[in-house]
This record gives structure tokens, C-alpha cells and sequence, in this order.
């Protein structure tokens, strides 16, 4: 299956989705006692495919659509909205003294599937002041064309686009639809990222270089051919650390979906773009024949330049096709989360949050569900005003859950605490456990309450890789800190280079309650040597 | 035999009437005048049954005539029968003995028999010799492909489209009477025959069987209908399921539908699936066969596919689903009567996972999935069982000898030269009455047509009045004698000509959905049509079939140029009023005000016109953009004043009451019904780059753009262009397309702007094109370019490499929107940058595209030059210097403004129209020289 943000065929996504409805419901209730979901709809006659979010302060949201539309939506963070309306139509003047609806404005047409919008950092810090005050910023935007970055301008404040200037088209495009261009992210020296995909099926206008690559755009619009062996790479985010993320989608070449560090000279596992190796603009060596079979931590050892994930997203479980991340720096969706990353998945129209750190020089980390109940399946989320995880979603030609082809939604914290666990850390001997509040100090120090198997990946040609050499892990140990808020597990074996799945269903609160996820997903790349 | 006469007046009249056709000064008759001088009692001699009678027989084959005097008979090609595609190839062996022996009446053709002269034996090998050469003419036909298997569905499919696009005007209700023809099982093979009825005029150049412009799919099932109800033997075969043919590659849109063959053995499927290619990657599937509908009403169709599918029931279509997407289900609906239909369903693959199935609901039917029972292959073989032939080729020899010599060649090859006694026959002017081909009592060197006594009588009369043919005879007269000899009366009336029989206007149906009563089933009358239609309307209507009223289920067939030139100057002859050639005065202004007339605040022609492709309010009368083009400015006067006058018994609505006198929407031009009516005149002479009228529901598909208040911007794919295209749509109805790829305006038309399915449904990704007719294509390769000299050829396309290089290629740097949104676009190379502006400017016969441009430069320079027109000729038409108007291949124009322009050839021979791009130094901060000038396109 060929995505966008997607994987898994139309037929297998329908069967899950029937056979996990009845147990996704009663978790998504639970879930809506502390992150409620908010609809920001669109008027009639708007397709709001949404496939880049960027806040403008003052109410306002620029949105780009897959259609082609830059959209300003008004009043975006209306918590009961009356009605929407699109500017310039007789429900705009009839509505205009309703302080309830959200408005439309068409601020751009014409573009081609549009998927990222990005504002440059010395004028992005204009942005986040006016966000700060309460009024909107009306600046350039970058944004990603399938052929071009652009920068968009409105001159005369009127929030329509008057100039739309190439900023660089310096790679071609074969007039494949899977040739999505991901992006853009500009890095704290004022330069772009983009993200190619990969083509599938018919390239009319002959093939072309640069595809699963990662590039860069300098201040002179020239592009540099950075990283290769990406498939389907619909998440591009600069993470508060300065490291530049990608999500990627389960596939051929791409056993699990995954979020990964780019770096020049990564290559990425996919082979289809590294004939583009050999060009002299390429800034990633030739990785040789690519052995189709081996398992990640083999192809590790043997592949120049192979990089592994942050996270694993194993399929099902986490998700089934990763759309884009984004770190809550603030902590507004809960200040027990700040400073973790939340991905948006188009699949199962739901939210993961992975926790990180560094071990050995690698980052790496968790994934956990989220929230799940959205209205359709998600390819962006960025944080908005008051708090606001703001998700734009489409499933158009790859179906997710929910009941909308597109749209907008924003969630919320309800200010209730719930009982998380807030962060997975690995440690020589196993890993350490942090939860959003103090645990029963006899079920959580019970190693009998834990449950752990470990796996891993193959690299290999074939759609999707099962879980490979997958093997219990035995919790030997569950010490528990003084406050009740820590465990340190102590497990055998650790692999690394494995996904270590962790099922915590008899742990409970102070109150009696379970875990409101009682699993926990750790991609154990590097094990923490021991300090002491 | 049946054969409909051509003589007579109208087609209830029978030959024995034929004393109407002498109603002219007879000549003395018999009298042979050995210099050919002119007669005088003959001047002014003229019969329609007796020249049109020469005209079918096509004596001046024989008897030489002059130029003219062909030309007032209307003598037509005969039949081409040699070469590959001879007749051979086309007829049976015994079908060609038939038309060899003549009296070619038995096979509804006036074939002379050449070979009467001969005893008995001799004259049987010359048939044999001549058969065996004539079959070797692209035959014979191979045994196994008399022998065909063709499906029930198709066979009532052609039943339906002989009884309603016009074949029973000429042959009848019923094909078993054959008139106009005889056992077709005997001489046509399914094939051949399909492939003859698409298109009758590669044959028969003369038009005598004109072409319906059927499709291969019409074509093949009205010879399926025709053959099946002969004397082939048949078996019927019912199947349950369908045939599923399975074919490899990369396919768009839904599939394969209508292909045939395919790649592998053809399979049976219970219902619509993907049968055993469910796995695999870049394929196309069609299936085929019959469905049975249990309960005559509206029935819905819920074809499910990934990728793209389509469901045809009876050819036509139901559902679309087309594209690259996942499992996508789409709706079609259809009114069906109870009993067999037949379906095709197309599909594709391209990668990943597929999926096909076909649900329905119906009348007491709740949607489910299509039930296997439903499903049939039922299919009839028939069988011609024509004799083994096998063609000797020493006879076949001998067969060519005799058909230099016997005289086919005169018709049939008329290039031929002429040996033998045909060397020797009388030119026309010398023949006498009575006398050889004439004589009742044919002589053996003469071709014997068999002629009865009667049309003896006709012959005698025309060639003792021979001199007189060399007049060209009135215009009103040819025209009657030409509706008579192509037998248009058979569908349109004209008085003093004739028209189609009470019992033959029961025969034309009617197109229920149109409710146009009978102007919507019966073809119009012709009465004035010279003064109604412009020449360029009748032509395109008569040589090439246009047609205009989609309503109407007969069809206007098409007779091909040589048949219907002098026609077309004939009608106009007879009919046109000089004055009524006069058109309005266009202003701006007018176009408004017909603007607010044609709307639903004004007369409402929107309540039963079509609007450029989007429906009336109501009936689905002749569309409004073509109005213009047609109709000719008096009759357009005098038809909106007073419709019952121009066309007695029209639903057209009289607007202007009192015979188009009185005034109506006094605000509008004051009321003034003459200066309201040029008004719309003047509106419609935008024909498709009107603006919409004020009512019109425009006929959007849910992806359909449609400007109406401000330009619509597009990026899509496009064909032929690139894959970074920018379609701009404007409410002008001018739209154009930019190439982003090439910093090039690639293409502009006019019309509806564009769909958007193929970019925005499921996955998407097919290559779009304009929607408008009249696309207008620009020169390949850069607009501007740098030239050493004025002479240096223009440069090549401004392509680039896989990997994005750009080698000295114009970049395209974006766009700036105006205050009316409309773009304007910025490329620049070497420290040069364009702007150009694309503006719509309203003028009579279409908004023409005004292509506005800017050129700065950091330096002052002399190198640059626009390319406006690449064509074969190029001609200045008007103006000097700096303004110039430029005629482009005789029918389109291109206006420079504010640069010097000139014709140059280039390499490859064709003419190139450049301007010299005019560069001043103006000093301001952003730029050092500028220059600007304007090309307007008008096509």
C-alpha cells in the first residue's frame, strides 16, 4: 500500500476497525475525562483537507488544504461555534455581528497539495510574540508545493495572498500523485527541509532524481541533497533539542512505521531513490546493494550509514500510518507531559505520544496512546492558542476510523490529572518507570503486575515486516520510590535494537484504578551503560 | 428487389409519376447532331428525374460531359473496390458475382451488366476471372471470421439504434424488407460489415450511403442486429457470469472498458471481481455480458474498486470511479426496462491492494450486492457458412484484363485509361435516343442497365436535350434536384422538393427526457435554411454532420465535401437576402444589456436554451454559444420578433408580443424590441466565452470549476504541459493554462474551464486537460528568448535534467495577483525577469487573451525577442511599425502592440511571427531598463 500518511490496505484497516470499535470506544470515553475534543467546522463549500496548520495568534489559524487553498480560519478556538461562514457569501454579511462563528477567508489558491506551512525564524519570533499578546500576525509563509517552496505574502493586510514566490524548485517531479512534497521546517540557520516521497505506479513525465530523500533549501534558494532511503515521510518537525524528525510510514523497505532523526549522509533504509547517490550533488554515499531480509540490528552492522529509529510505531498498536509530530513545550496538555512530542496518526485517527531521550548518543524512546475518538484520520497537529493540540485531518484515498472524509478538531486538557505513565527511561538493568501520580506501592512493586516481550523488524522488500525473534522478557524486579511516583524494573534480557512492549494491567493508583493506558512501547536502540 | 426511388419527387411518389419531372420544354427527340452544337429548342431544358437518373447510372463515366455538365448531374465516385481494402475484403465472392453479372438492382445498386454480350460459356468464365481478381482485392475473407459469437445484449443494442438514429429514413422499419439491400448474410461478414457502417464514406466517396458517425460500438451492434435476423444459422448459448479479459500495463481513468483481446485466455466470473489477478500489480480488466434487470424503474449501480473502475450498461455510461484510490465505492443511476441489458465494466491496478464488486438497489430491491443469477453471458453464433473460396491467380489475371477492358474500370477507376470500346464511346452531347444503352433492345457491346420503359422514356429525353445541360441550372432548382438524388427529403421537408411521408414521420422517435414534442424528433424543415444557417454552418452541417440538437436521437448524417459543396452554394443562392448578412454594431455596452436579456430578469432564453454546455431550466434546446456561429443576423432578427413567421408551428417562445412589436423591459436599451434583439446578438457573438446568464444553474460535476465572481487558480497535472501546471480560470470564460516547470503560458481556450477529478478524487494523479473546445495551444519552448542575431534559431525546450538541473532555462519565479485576483506570472534568467499578465478583452466572436508583458533587465540590451506564433503562414493583415495585426494560417489573428514585430522562417520551414522586445533605460531603484508590449490572441 502506496501513502500519504498511510498504510495498511483499504480492506485490512476496515477489518481492524470493526474489531477494535467496541474496545476503542470505551477507551476514548475514558480518555474525554481529561482531553476534550473540539470541532472547528468548516462552511459549506470548503473541502478542508487539511494538510499544513499554522497559528496566527488572534483567533486565527492558516490552514492549507490538499486541494490547493491556503484558508485563514477566524475564531478558530470558538469553544461552541454558532456557525461557519465563508468570507465574501451573503452568510458572511448576514453573520457578522454573531461573535460565535468561524469565518473562512480564501487566502491562496491554485497551489499544488499543499503539505507544510513554515514561517522563518527571525519573523517566526514576531509570530510567537503576537500569538503571546492576543493579536494576529499576518507575515511571509513559507509553504510546500509538490514542485516548488514557495513564500507567500499578503501585502496589503486584506488576508488574501497578493505574491507567491518560488523560492527554490530545484528538484523535479514526474507527475506521480504519490510524489508528495512533506515540509517545510526551517532549522535555527534559516534553512528549509523538505521531505520527497517516492512515486508509485506511472511517472508520465519520465523519472526523476531526489525521491525518498530528505533536502535542504539554504538562504539562496539552492538545494542540498542531504539523506536518502526515505519512503513515505508525511511528519517533518524540528524537535526543541535541534534535532530535525520524520515519521515514516510502514511498507516496502519500511517494516515499522517510525520516527527518526535526519542528519546528512543518514540513509534511511528505503532503496528506491539511491541511484540519485551517484549524482555530484548527492551528500549521501552509495550504501552498496541493499541485502533484502535482514533484521535492524543486522542491517545496522552491515548497511554505511543505515540509521535507526527514535521510536518504532509497531503496527496496529501504535497507529498505522504516522502523520506529523509535535513537542507540547509548554506542557498545556498537561503539565506532567511537557516538553514530549505527539504524533497525529491518519489511520487510526488518533494521537501517540512518545517520550525521549538520549542513551549513548542516540535519542530514543516511548510511545504510548494518547487520545484516540477523532472524526477522521490526522495528518497534521500543531499547538494552537490556550492550550489547543489543533489536528487537521483528510482520509481521502486512505481510509482511517471516524465518520468525516476531513476536517479540523482541536483537543483540549480538562485540567483532571489521569493516571499515566508519564515516562519510560532505560536503565542498565531494565527500565525506569514515572507515573502522572502516585501508584499503590503493593501493585506497582509486584513484578507478577508486569508483563514484557521484546522484538524486532526485518528490512526487507515485502509490504510490512512482522514482529521478528520476539521473546518474553522477565521482570525480575519493580522497586518503588519513597513518594510512590517511580519504578525501577529490573528485566531480562534487554536486546537492543528491539522494541520492548511493556503491559502494566495490574498496577493501580492509590485508588484502586488501572493505568488509563497500561502499555507502553520503548524502541531500546542503545542500552544506558552501567554508571555505577 | 426493393429500391426506393430516386426519380421521383418525394419518397411516397413511385417512378410511374414521373410526368411531373417533364413538365419542362421537350426537345425534339432523336435527333443526333453530329458537331454537338446546342439546339436552341433545348435552352432552358431540365428534368430532375432524368438527370438525377444519370447521375445514378453515372453515364458520363462513358460518355464524356463537360466539367459543368458533371457538375449539374452531381455525378458521385463510384464505389472504391481495388486495393487492400477492396472489395475483396470488404464482400462475399458471392456477393461480388452478384454486382459482376449487373442488373446490380438485386443488390439495391444500379450496376450496368458489361458482360451480356457474351454466349453463355464464355460469359460464365468472365464472371469467374472477374471474381477471382475482384476477391483478390483484400480477400477473401477468412472462413472463421463469417463464424462469430456475439452477445444477445449487443444484438438488441442494434435493434435499438436502427429503429432510432436514422437507418429506417432511408431502408425501412423492418431490415427483413431490405430496402436498399438484399440478404446481407450472404455478403457481409460481422466485421466487415461493422467496419462499413462506421464508416460508409471511405467506401462509397460519393455519399450515397452517408455516415451516421457511429462508434465501433454502434457500428458493430446495428451489424449485429442486421445479420442476426438473416439467414445464418444460429445457436444460442446461455452463460451464466462474465468474460473477464485480463490486460498487462499501466492504465488511467476506469480501466479498459471497451478493449478487447486482452492478455490472457478470458475468464468467467460469477459477479464483478478481479478474478485470478487479485495479487498482482499494473493491470486493466473489462468485463462483459448481460444483466437482467427484474423490474422495469429507476435502478442504482454502487460500483466498488481500487484503483479506477466504470460501469457501461447499453454503451452508455453509469458509474465513473476512475483514478488511482483505495476501496472507493461511487453511485450511478439509471432508468432501465425490465429483461437483458448489456454491461461492460472497466477496471485497473496499478500498486498495493485491489478490490472490485458491484452492488444495486432497485425497485423493491434494498442495496446489496448484485446477486450472481443476475448475470449472463448469453451469446448467439451465427454462422454465414459461406463456400470455401480460394482465388486462382491466373483467373484472377485474366479477371483483371477483362476489367480494364470490359469497362468497370470507366466507374470504378476512372484514373484508368480507357482501351478497347470504351476508347471509342460517343461523348454525351452526341448520343442519340433509343440507341445503345438506350435501346430497349441493348446491343451487345453496350453496358445493360436494364432500364424500364419508363425511365427509357426519361433517358431519350435527356440526351436529345444534352446541349442544354452545359446552363448551370438556377440555384433553387439544383437544389431540388440534389435533395432528390441524396435523398435528404427522407428526412427534411422543403417545399416544392418534398419530405418525409406521414408513415415515414412515424418512424423518427423521439427523445422522451427532451419533451421537445415533434421538433425534437422530427429533423427540422429546410424551408429558408440558406437565409437561416451562414455558409460555414451549412457546410460544417452537410460535409461533416454537425450537430447541434442534442436532443434529437436521428442523426445528421455526414455526405462528405464533393456531394455537397455546390449544395451549400446553392442554398445560400436560393435562400440568402444580402441584407439580412448585416451584423449589429458590437460594443461592450450591447453585450451587457444581452447579457441581462438572455438571463432569467430578462426574455429567459435560459428557460429552454443551453448555455456553452450547462443545461436550460428546462428543455434542452440548440445551445446559445452556437447560435452566432449559425445563424445568420436577418433570419436571427426576424426569428426572435416573430418566431411563428420565420418557423410556423416552433415552441420557440414569441417574447416581443404584436409580431414583434412590442416593448417589453423598458430598461433595458429603452424598450426597443430591434436594438433588445441585437443586443443578444451581440451577447452571443462571445459563443463560448460568454459569460453565464443570470438563471443558469451551471451543470457542475462535484469537481466541475467554474468561475463566476473571481478567477479560480488550479495546479494540477496537466497533459501535454507538465506536471507543475497552473490552470487559471476567469469569469470572462477565457481561461489559460501556465507551465511552472517551463516559466511558460502553455495553453488558453475558452468555454467550460476545467474538471478537477482527476486531481482531487481518491488519490488522484491523472494528467488533466482543458475542458473548453477551442484550445488554443502557444508556441513549444520559451516565450522570450536571448538570440545572438535576429536570424539565430529560437531555442529548444526549456527542459530539465532528472535531477532538476537547470541548464540556461527561463525559472519560473511566481506569481503576483492584481485587484481582481487575476495572476500575472514572473520568470526571469540571466538577470532578465518577465512578467506576464494573461488579460481577457471582450470582442465579438469570443474574448480574445490579451498576454501583457513586463521585461526588466539590470543591463540594457538588444538580445531579447518574444516568439507570438509559430504556423504555416503568417500574413500582416493591418497596422505598421510597433502595432501590427498579423494574420496566422488564415483564421486566426495575433495583434502586437508597442514592439516591432516580423515574420521569419525557421529551420524546419514554418513561419515564425517574433518581436523584438523593446528595452529602455528607466533608472528607478528595483529596475534599470524596461520595456513592455502586448500580444492579443484572437482565434
Amino acid at each position: 500500500m502506496n501513502n500519504l500518511g498511510a498504510s495498511g490496505s483499504i480492506r485490512t484497516a476496515c477489518v481492524i476497525g470493526l474489531a477494535t470499535l467496541a474496545f476503542g470506544t470505551v477507551t476514548a470515553a475514558d480518555e474525554s475525562t481529561y482531553w476534550r475534543l473540539v470541532d472547528v467546522p468548516e462552511p459549506e463549500g470548503v473541502t478542508h483537507e487539511v494538510g499544513a496548520i499554522l497559528p496566527l495568534g488572534g483567533g486565527r489559524i492558516m490552514t492549507a488544504t490538499r486541494r490547493g487553498d491556503v484558508w485563514i480560519v477566524e475564531n478558530a478556538y470558538e469553544s461552541s461555534p454558532s456557525v461557519s461562514v465563508l468570507a465574501g457569501t451573503p452568510e458572511d454579511e448576514a453573520t457578522a455581528d454573531d461573535p460565535h462563528r468561524i469565518r473562512f477567508i480564501r487566502y491562496a489558491d491554485g497551489l499544488q497539495e499543499p503539505l507544510g506551512l513554515a514561517v522563518h525564524p527571525d519573523l517566526d519570533v514576531e509570530r510567537r510574540a503576537a500569538i503571546a499578546e492576543g493579536r494576529s500576525w499576518n507575515g511571509p509563509v513559507h509553504v510546500a508545493q509538490r514542485g516548488e517552496v514557495s513564500r507567500m505574502v499578503d501585502l496589503d493586510g486584506d488576508w488574501r495572498v497578493d505574491r507567491v514566490e518560488t523560492v527554490c524548485d530545484d528538484w523535479a517531479i514526474s507527475g506521480n500523485y504519490h510524489e508528495y512534497t512533506f515540509g517545510p521546517v526551517f532549522d535555527a540557520d534559516g534553512d528549509l527541509w523538505l521531505t520527497l516521497n517516492r512515486p508509485f505506479g506511472s511517472e508520465p513525465f519520465g523519472k526523476k532524481d531526489w525521491r525518498g530523500w530528505a533536502i535542504r533549501v539554504d538562504e539562496d534558494g539552492a538545494m542540498h541533497a542531504e539523506a536518502a532511503g526515505l519512503r513515505s515521510p508525511c511528519g517533518v518537525e524540528m524537535g526543541p533539542d535541534g534535532n530535525l524528525y520524520y515519521t515514516d510510514n510502514q511498507g516496502e523497505w519500511c517494516g515499522a512505521s517510525k520516527m527518526s532523526i535526519i542528519e546528512r549522509g543518514d540513509f534511511h533504509g528505503h532503496p528506491w531513490g539511491i541511484a540519485s547517490t551517484k549524482r555530484p550533488e548527492s551528500l549521501v554515499d552509495f550504501p552498496g546493494e541493499i541485502p533484502d531480509g535482514i533484521p535492524m540490528p543486522e542491517a545496522a552492522d552491515r548497511i554505511p550509514g543505515f540509521k535507526m529509529p527514535v521510536v518504532w510505531f509497531p503496527y496496529n498498536k501504535c497507529g498505522q500510518s504516522p502523520g506529523e509530530v509535535v513537542w507540547d513545550v509548554d506542557g498545556a496538555l498537561g503539565p506532567f507531559f511537557k516538553g514530549q512530542a505527539f504524533m497525529g496518526d491518519q489511520h487510526h485517527a488518533a494521537v501517540y505520544r512518545i517520550f525521549t531521550e538520549e542513551v549513548n548518543g542516540h535519542v530514543q524512546g516511548a510511545v504510548f496512546p494518547f487520545r484516540s475518538g477523532f472524526e477522521c484520520g490526522i495528518i497534521r497537529v500543531e499547538m494552537g492558542e490556550g492550550g489547543s493540540l489543533v489536528a487537521g485531518m483528510t482520509n481521502r484515498g486512505w481510509g482511517s476510523k471516524g465518520t468525516r472524509p476531513y476536517g479540523m478538531q482541536r483537543l483540549e486538557w480538562t485540567g483532571e490529572v489521569p493516571f499515566e505513565v508519564q515516562r519510560m527511561e532505560a536503565t542498565p538493568k531494565g527500565f525506569r518507570l514515572t507515573f502522572t501520580r502516585a501508584a499503590d506501592p503493593a501493585t506497582a512493586s509486584e513484578p507478577s503486575n508486569y508483563s514484557m516481550t521484546s522484538y524486532t523488524y526485518l528490512l526487507h522488500s515485502p509490504y510490512g515486516s512482522p514482529e521478528v525473534d520476539t521473546a518474553p522478557v522477565v521482570v525480575k524486579l519493580a522497586q518503588i520510590s519513597g513518594d510512590n511516583l517511580t519504578v525501577d524494573l529490573t528485566c531480562d534480557p534487554l536486546r537492543a535494537g528491539y522494541v520492548h512492549e511493556l503491559r502494566l494491567d495490574g498496577v493501580r493508583d492509590e485508588a484502586g484504578d488501572t493505568l488509563l493506558h497500561p502499555v507502553a512501547y520503548y524502541t531500546l536502540v542503545e542500552i544506558p551503560e552501567k554508571s555505577d | 428487389m426493393k429500391i426506393r426511388s430516386k426519380t421521383g419527387g418525394g419518397s411516397s411518389v413511385s417512378i410511374s409519376a414521373i410526368a411531373i419531372g417533364l413538365a419542362i420544354p421537350l426537345a425534339s427527340v432523336g435527333c443526333e447532331d453530329p458537331d454537338g452544337g446546342v439546339d436552341t429548342a433545348t435552352v432552358g431544358w431540365r428534368s430532375r428525374p432524368a438527370e438525377n437518373l444519370v447521375a445514378d447510372a453515372s453515364c458520363t463515366a462513358c460518355h464524356e460531359a463537360q466539367p459543368d455538365v458533371d457538375r449539374r448531374l452531381g455525378i458521385a465516385t463510384a464505389p472504391r473496390i481495388l486495393g487492400d481494402g477492396g472489395g475483396g475484403a470488404r464482400l462475399s465472392p458471392a456477393a461480388i458475382r452478384t454486382r459482376v453479372r449487373g442488373h446490380g438492382a438485386e443488390s439495391g445498386l444500379r450496376m450496368p451488366d458489361l458482360l451480356h454480350g457474351l454466349d453463355e460459356a464464355e460469359r460464365a468464365v468472365a464472371v469467374e476471372e472477374l471474381v477471382h481478381f475482384l476477391v483478390e482485392q483484400g480477400g477473401p475473407i477468412p472462413v472463421d471470421e463469417t463464424r462469430m459469437e456475439i452477445s444477445t445484449a449487443r444484438i438488441t443494442r442494434g435493434e435499438h439504434l436502427w429503429k432510432s438514429v436514422g437507418c429506417t429514413a432511408c431502408h425501412g422499419a423492418d431490415p427483413r424488407e431490405g430496402v436498399g439491400f438484399d440478404d446481407l448474410t450472404s455478403e457481409w461478414a460481422f466485421e466487415t460489415l461493422a467496419r462499413f457502417l462506421a464508416d460508409p464514406l471511405a467506401v462509397h466517396p460519393g455519399g450515397r450511403m452517408p455516415s451516421l458517425s457511429l462508434d465501433d460500438d454502434e457500428s458493430r451492434s446495428i451489424a449485429a442486429f442486421l445479420l442476426s435476423g438473416g439467414g445464418m444459422t444460429r445457436t444460442t448459448a446461455s452463460r451464466p457470469g462474465l468474460r473477464l479479459e485480463f490486460f498487462e500495463g499501466e492504465f488511467d481513468g476506469v480501466g479498459p472498458i471497451d478493449a478487447v483481446g486482452g492478455d490472457a485466455a478470458p475468464v468467467r466470473v460469477p459477479v464483478p471481481s478481479v478474478g485470478p489477478y487479485r495479487g498482482r500489480d499494473n493491470y486493466g480488466l473489462h468485463l462483459s455480458g448481460e444483466i437482467e434487470i427484474p423490474t422495469s424503474g429507476r435502478w442504482n449501480f454502487y460500483l466498488t474498486s481500487d484503483d479506477g473502475s466504470g460501469l457501461k450498461i447499453d454503451g452508455r455510461t453509469v458509474v465513473a470511479n476512475p483514478g488511482i484510490h483505495g476501496a472507493v465505492v461511487e453511485r450511478g443511476s439509471v432508468e432501465l426496462e425490465a429483461g437483458r441489458h448489456s454491461i461492460d465494466i472497466g477496471m485497473f491496478e496499478a500498486s498495493g491492494g485491489e478490490e472490485l464488486s458491484l452492488s444495486w438497489s432497485g425497485p423493491g430491491v434494498p442495496r446489496q450486492p448484485v446477486p450472481a443469477e443476475a448475470f449472463f453471458s448469453d451469446t448467439v453464433v451465427l454462422d454465414a457458412g459461406w463456400p470455401e473460396f480460394e482465388p486462382d491467380s491466373e483467373l484472377a489475371r485474366r479477371g483483371a484484363e477483362r476489367f480494364a477492358e470490359t469497362g468497370c474500370s470507366a466507374c470504378h477507376v476512372p484514373e484508368l485509361p480507357r482501351i478497347g470500346g470504351l476508347a471509342r464511346t460517343p461523348p454525351l452531347a452526341s448520343l442519340v435516343a433509343g440507341r445503345g444503352c438506350l435501346s430497349p433492345d441493348v446491343p451487345p457491346n453496350a453496358p445493360d442497365y436494364g432500364f424500364e420503359l419508363e425511365e427509357l422514356a426519361l433517358l431519350d429525353a435527356f440526351v436529345s436535350n444534352a446541349a442544354a445541360l452545359l446552363e448551370p441550372l438556377p440555384a433553387e432548382i439544383a437544389v431540388d434536384h440534389a435533395m432528390v438524388r441524396l435523398d435528404c427529403i427522407a428526412c427534411h421537408e422543403r417545399p416544392g422538393v418534398g419530405g418525409p411521408s406521414t408513415e415515414a414521420k412515424t418512424r423518427f422517435v423521439s427523445n422522451e427526457e427532451a419533451e421537445m414534442g415533434d421538433e425534437g424528433r422530427i429533423p427540422p424543415p429546410l424551408d429558408g435554411v440558406g437565409n437561416k444557417l451562414r455558409l460555414d454552418a451549412l457546410r460544417s452541417t452537410l460535409a461533416d454532420g454537425t450537430k447541434v440538437r442534442p436532443y434529437m436521437t436521428t442523426r445528421m448524417p455526414i455526405f462528405g465535401r464533393p456531394q455537397t459543396d455546390d449544395l451549400v452554394a446553392n442554398l445560400a443562392a436560393a435562400d440568402a437576402l444580402g441584407a439580412d448578412a448585416r451584423e449589429p454594431r458590437f460594443d461592450a455596452a450591447l453585450v451587457a444589456a444581452g447579457h441581462a436579456l438572455v438571463g432569467t430578469d430578462g426574455v429567459s432564453c435560459v428557460q429552454c436554451h443551453d448555455v456553452a454546455g450547462h443545461p436550460s431550466l428546462g428543455v434542452p434546446a440548440v445551445d446559445l454559444a452556437t447560435m452566432h456561429a449559425r445563424i445568420r443576423p436577418g433570419w436571427f432578427r426576424k426569428h426572435l420578433l416573430d418566431p411563428q413567421r420565420s418557423n410556423p408551428g416552433t415552441r420557440m417562445t414569441a417574447s416581443w408580443g404584436d409580431g414583434g412589436k412590442e416593448r417589453i423591459l423598458p430598461d433595458i436599451l429603452g424598450g426597443d424590441p430591434v436594438k433588445q434583439v441585437d443586443a443578444i446578438r451581440s451577447y452571443l457573438s462571445l459563443g463560448e466565452s460568454m459569460p453565464l446568464p443570470r438563471g443558469v444553474v451551471p451543470d457542475a460535476g462535484e469537481y466541475a470549476l467554474i468561475p463566476i465572481d473571481e478567477p479560480i487558480l488550479f495546479g494540477t497535472f496537466m497533459r501535454d504541459v507538465s506536471p507543475r501546471t497552473i490552470a487559471v480560470g476567469l469569469p470572462e470564460n477565457l481561461h489559460f493554462a501556465w507551465d511552472a516547470e517551463h516559466a511558460r503560458l502553455a495553453k488558453a481556450w475558452r468555454g467550460a474551464f476545467m474538471d478537477a477529478e482527476g486531481t482531487w478524487r481518491g488519490r488522484a494523479g491523472q494528467l488533466e486537460a482543458p475542458e473548453g473546445r477551442s484550445v488554443l495551444q502557444m508556441p513549444d519552448g520559451p516565450a522570450i528568448a536571448m538570440l545572438e542575431t535576429r536570424d539565430a534559431p529560437w531555442p529548444a525546450a526549456n527542459a530539465r535534467d532528472a535531477a532538476g538541473v537547470r541548464n540556461g532555462a527561463w525559472r519560473f519565479a511566481g506569481i503576483t495577483r492584481d485587484a481582481d485576483r487575476r495572476p500575472a506570472f514572473n520568470s526571469e534568467l540571466d538577470g532578465v525577469r518577465i512578467t506576464e499578465r494573461p488579460l481577457p478583452r471582450i470582442a465579438e466572436g469570443g474574448t480574445t487573451l490579451v498576454r501583457r508583458f513586463t521585461v526588466g533587465s539590470d543591463a540594457g540590451r538588444g538580445d531579447l525577442y518574444m516568439r507570438a506564433a509559430i504556423a504555416t503562414s503568417i500574413e500582416l493583415a493591418a497596422g505598421e511599425g510597433r502595432n501590427r495585426i498579423w494574420r496566422i494560417d488564415g483564421e486566426r489573428t495575433v495583434r502586437v502592440s508597442g514592439g516591432d514585430s516580423f515574420v521569419r522562417e525557421d529551420p524546419g520551414g514554418m513561419m515564425e511571427l517574433i518581436i523584438k522586445v523593446p528595452l529602455r533605460m528607466v533608472g528607478r531603484e528595483d529596475v534599470d531598463f524596461e520595456g513592455a508590449f502586448e500580444v492579443e490572441l484572437a482565434w
